[in-house]
């Protein structure tokens, strides 16, 4: 089999438009799907995002997730947005519906941004528990880092500080 | 006190470094607080909480005194549309509706924070010319300051949480304003930009639309949210838009090199319409001030300042404009003005030149 739309490579994703009720199914290669998704990332601008997540949620063109139907009317209890509002806007209610949708929402948010967790600034108010797990999840970041780039001392260090957080916070987990 | 008139966001300042072809930089933070609805939910109460909370903030710090905080209600159309040519706010602030606010730095004029915008607070820096690090560190400073008074709304696994879940992560975008006339003359301008869609870099004309670009102005930005930190994606940024001043310096080179008198000639004749116009229209005159502009940087119209040009270009706005004639005019009458203000200026400017 070969991707639909270079019909040179083997597929990599397998998509499904769903385009005013008809299915579209179509096999794209890695380069393709690329192409694809920049080609609606390109969109990508502050203030045309919601615009674009709504198009992208349109129940007439859906390219996301086909079974998002069934379960738009889960409701935010924080603030009682419905996933179908989000759906038809691209805008969230409140902090808490990341936790509220989570699960239909953590697979958008990994195509739109890719596997990556947050490695960015830390609000001071947060707590030492979290702050430290935080710590743990950059220091076995760096890690992997130090040691695809072969920096084996590197290495060593942040092996050593990982450990040290480990055996003085109980946290193992991960 | 802070007047929205000339004298505030003159972020134009004298020169600073690569400004021949940056003409400015900017760093946008998104940040929201927990357990308040997102502003395009929210009820004008519950905007209006949200913004009495950050005011109660900003107003117990002592580090934070000489904020200014403008409430929507309070900003007339025109004062906001000045904030915008000003590039201190977006053009998304709805200054119709009830619960927004601005807040401006007495100190520091080159710092913007929009209040129930799309996010609960969008911090601002923007500076002249390549300083995007500095941007980057006046922008971070003040967020630092309202995230040890203000609950933020943050998740360990997606970062700073926003009301579109694109912004999640840092919540920061970079960009910088350059100027291209070099690379699009050369028609390099295409192949540029298909190669930096690899680098996690955006980029779009600033003036007009699609092939209509008026002015050679384009915006450059980082793409990235989430998997990097504020400094790796800041310095990502830094290094492809070297990477273009270099390219663009170039370009010029070849300008000169190969077709110099073409280039003089249409410097001239840009010069020429801006001295004699008696109507113009904004994209127009925009058009004619980037070549005004890269006469400069080539040294061709010596004696000149392109931050003045830079200045000429937020004035000829029509928000300024307006602003500038004291009154609502229409269509024919602003452009007899915008042409009248830029034969004027020019002439001011080039005073003692040939």
């Amino acid at each position: 089999m070969f991707c639909d739309e270079c019909h040179i490579n083997k597929p990599y994703i397998y998509m499904v438009k769903v385009i005013n009720g008809r299915v579209l199914k179509t096999h794209l290669c890695e380069d393709c799907a690329k192409k694809f998704w920049d080609s609606l990332l390109s969109l990508d601008e502050f203030s045309k995002l919601p615009q674009f997540l709504s198009n992208a949620f349109d129940p007439g063109e859906s390219y996301l997730l086909e079974d998002f139907e069934e379960e738009s009317e889960m409701t935010c209890p924080t603030c009682s947005i419905k996933l179908s509002d989000f759906r038809k806007s691209g805008r969230l209610g409140c902090s808490d519906c990341y936790k509220s949708f989570e699960k239909k929402l953590s697979p958008l948010l990994k195509k739109i941004h890719g596997r990556g967790e947050h490695m960015g600034k830390i609000p001071s108010h947060l707590d030492e528990q979290t702050r430290l797990e935080l710590k743990l999840v950059r220091l076995r970041h760096d890690l992997k880092v130090c040691v695809k780039e072969e920096e084996y001392e590197r290495a060593a260090k942040v092996r050593d500080e990982i450990k040290d957080i480990e055996e003085h916070s109980s946290l193992r987990v991960g | 006190m802070i007047t929205l008139k000339s004298d505030f966001g003159n972020w134009i300042e004298s020169d600073s470094s690569d400004s021949d072809v940056v003409v400015s930089s900017r760093v946008r933070i998104a940040r929201n607080l927990e357990n308040f609805v997102f502003p395009y939910w929210a009820t004008e109460v519950q905007l209006s909480e949200v913004r009495n909370f950050i005011s109660k903030a900003i107003g117990r710090d002592q580090d934070l005194n000489g904020f200014t905080l403008i409430f929507s209600e309070e900003l007339v159309p025109q004062e906001k549309n000045i904030l915008v040519e000003k590039h201190l706010i977006s053009s998304s602030f709805d200054s119709d509706k009830k619960g927004l606010a601005v807040i401006l730095s007495e100190e520091n004029s080159n710092l913007c924070i929009m209040v129930n915008e799309e996010d609960h607070l969008r911090i601002q820096a923007f500076l002249s010319g390549f300083q995007l690090q500095k941007a980057l560190k006046i922008a971070d400073g003040i967020d630092s300051k309202l995230s040890s008074r203000l609950p933020y709304a943050f998740s360990t696994r997606w970062g700073y949480l926003t009301e579109c879940p694109t912004n999640i992560g840092t919540g920061m975008r970079a960009s910088v304003m350059m100027h291209l006339p070099g690379l699009v003359i050369n028609e390099e301008v295409e192949s540029l930009f298909s190669s930096l869609s690899s680098s996690s870099i955006t980029v779009r004309g600033l003036f007009g639309e699609g092939t209509n670009m008026a002015g050679n102005f384009y915006q450059v930005s980082s793409q990235v949210m989430l998997g990097k930190s504020e400094d790796e994606i800041v310095d990502n940024l830094q290094s492809v838009s070297k990477n273009i001043i270099e390219r663009e310096r170039a370009a010029r080179q070849i300008l000169m090199k190969e077709r110099k008198i073409g280039l003089l000639d249409e410097i001239s004749r840009s010069w020429g319409v801006l001295a004699h116009a008696k109507l113009i229209s904004f994209e127009e005159a925009i058009e004619y001030l980037s070549m005004i502009r890269l006469g400069i940087d080539l040294k061709i119209l010596p004696n000149l300042n392109r931050n003045q040009i830079a200045k000429l270009m937020m004035l000829i706005g029509t928000a300024h404009l307006r602003d500038f004639i004291g009154k609502d005019v229409d269509e024919d009458s602003e452009s007899i003005a915008r042409a009248n203000l830029i034969k004027r200026k020019l002439f001011e400017l080039r005073e003692g030149t040939i």
